[in-house]
């Protein structure tokens, strides 16, 4: 296999894993979930991978038992909520059911939180929630521009490689250009 | 009377159901043979779409080849894939230059059973031909003309006097 021809199977590869890879770094995820949170001091939380200029939204309904507290929090304050139960939260609300949004300008990971109010540790309570996350995935969308850049420049390159080679190439047996015989002369003429 | 091969266009391309397909077309005094040398499977590419489609396309081809100076003219002929016209049944030729700066032949011909029948071909270069005179500086405007000019002095040769005379040539 000559250079051209494997710089332009290589170049198709690269453009095709980077075209998949960039169409991964825009995803728009929803889910849905349902969850308890038993009796006592306990909560739940959702983990959201936030996206570059990301955003994350939802709603959520009480299947059973009492409201409930619902909170976002960054990451950092996260820790503090999960080592001593306090921290300020980006978005709260609370009731058996409600809408939610927070966004974050960079990347990171947001944590959704739900609890039991102050009144009701004593009890269970069912809950669903749906939330999408979207934005853009710099994960993916960087490598995805540069090896679907590298594809093009490696197709580019096998262009050059191909020329390089007709040139420098033996004449080929077969024709490449209009070919009059030898001893041709036209219908109705004499030979 | 032994047929006398006058001429070669290596590539002829047509418009087929599932893509373009590609012609070798040999001149002989007897008739025109259009020799299937590449048949596109494009249509069913393009009805899958986008890069991968066209490494399908790409995948999907085939070529077969040819050295015309050596072949025989009746066993090409009788191959089914290939088209064959009559020189006494060609009414007329057709040559222009089309909008997009491509160049078209048309050949109206009668079939054997007496109908009306016409074939448009595009004559496009083969790409090693064109690649090769693009590497040594010409430009592809003057490559495709000098290919179609070339190719109009064969037919010119090789069709009866009279259709050379009815038929429309490029000037």
């Amino acid at each position: 296999m000559n250079k051209s021809r494997i710089f332009q199977i290589v170049g198709l590869v690269l453009v095709l894993i980077g075209l998949f890879a960039l169409l991964s770094s825009f995803p728009d995820n929803t889910k849905t979930e349902t969850f308890t949170i038993p009796s006592g001091a306990y909560f739940y939380r959702f983990q959201a991978p936030l996206l570059y200029d990301g955003e994350v939204h939802g709603n959520f309904t009480v299947t059973a038992g009492d409201p409930v507290k619902m909170m976002i929090f960054t990451e950092p304050e996260y820790k503090k909520y999960e080592q001593t139960g306090v921290a300020v939260p980006i978005f709260t609300t609370s009731g058996s059911s409600g809408t939610f949004s927070a966004k974050e300008a960079g990347t990171g990971t947001l944590y959704m939180v739900f609890a039991h109010t102050s009144d009701a540790y004593e009890n269970t309570t069912d809950t669903q929630i749906t939330y999408t996350l979207s934005g853009v995935a710099i994960t993916f969308l960087v490598p995805g521009i540069i090896l679907v850049g590298a594809g093009v420049a490696m197709a580019v390159l096998s262009r050059r490689f191909r020329r390089a080679e007709i040139a420098s190439a033996p004449p080929s047996p077969v024709a490449t250009d209009v070919t009059l015989f030898k001893d041709q002369t036209p219908p109705g003429s004499q030979p | 009377m032994e047929e006398r091969k006058i001429g070669l266009v290596p590539r002829v391309v047509m418009s087929g159901a599932l893509g373009p397909k590609e012609y070798g077309l040999l001149l002989t005094d007897q008739r025109l043979i259009f020799v299937l040398e590449k048949a596109s499977k494009a249509g069913v590419a393009a009805a899958l779409g986008g890069v991968i489609g066209a490494a399908i396309a790409e995948a999907a081809t085939q070529k077969r080849e040819y050295v015309y100076a050596d072949a025989d003219p009746g066993t090409l002929a009788r191959d089914e894939k290939n088209i064959t016209v009559q020189n006494t049944s060609i009414q007329k030729l057709r040559m222009k230059r089309t909008m997009g700066g491509a160049y078209q032949m048309t050949v109206e011909y009668a079939s054997d059973d007496g109908k009306a029948r016409k074939l448009n071909g595009f004559l496009h270069p083969p790409q090693d031909m064109l690649a090769a005179k693009k590497a040594g500086g010409a430009r592809t405007k003057v490559v495709l003309e000098e290919y179609a000019m070339k190719s109009q002095e064969a037919l010119k040769l090789a069709v009866p006097p009279v259709v050379a005379m009815n038929s429309e040539w490029l000037s």
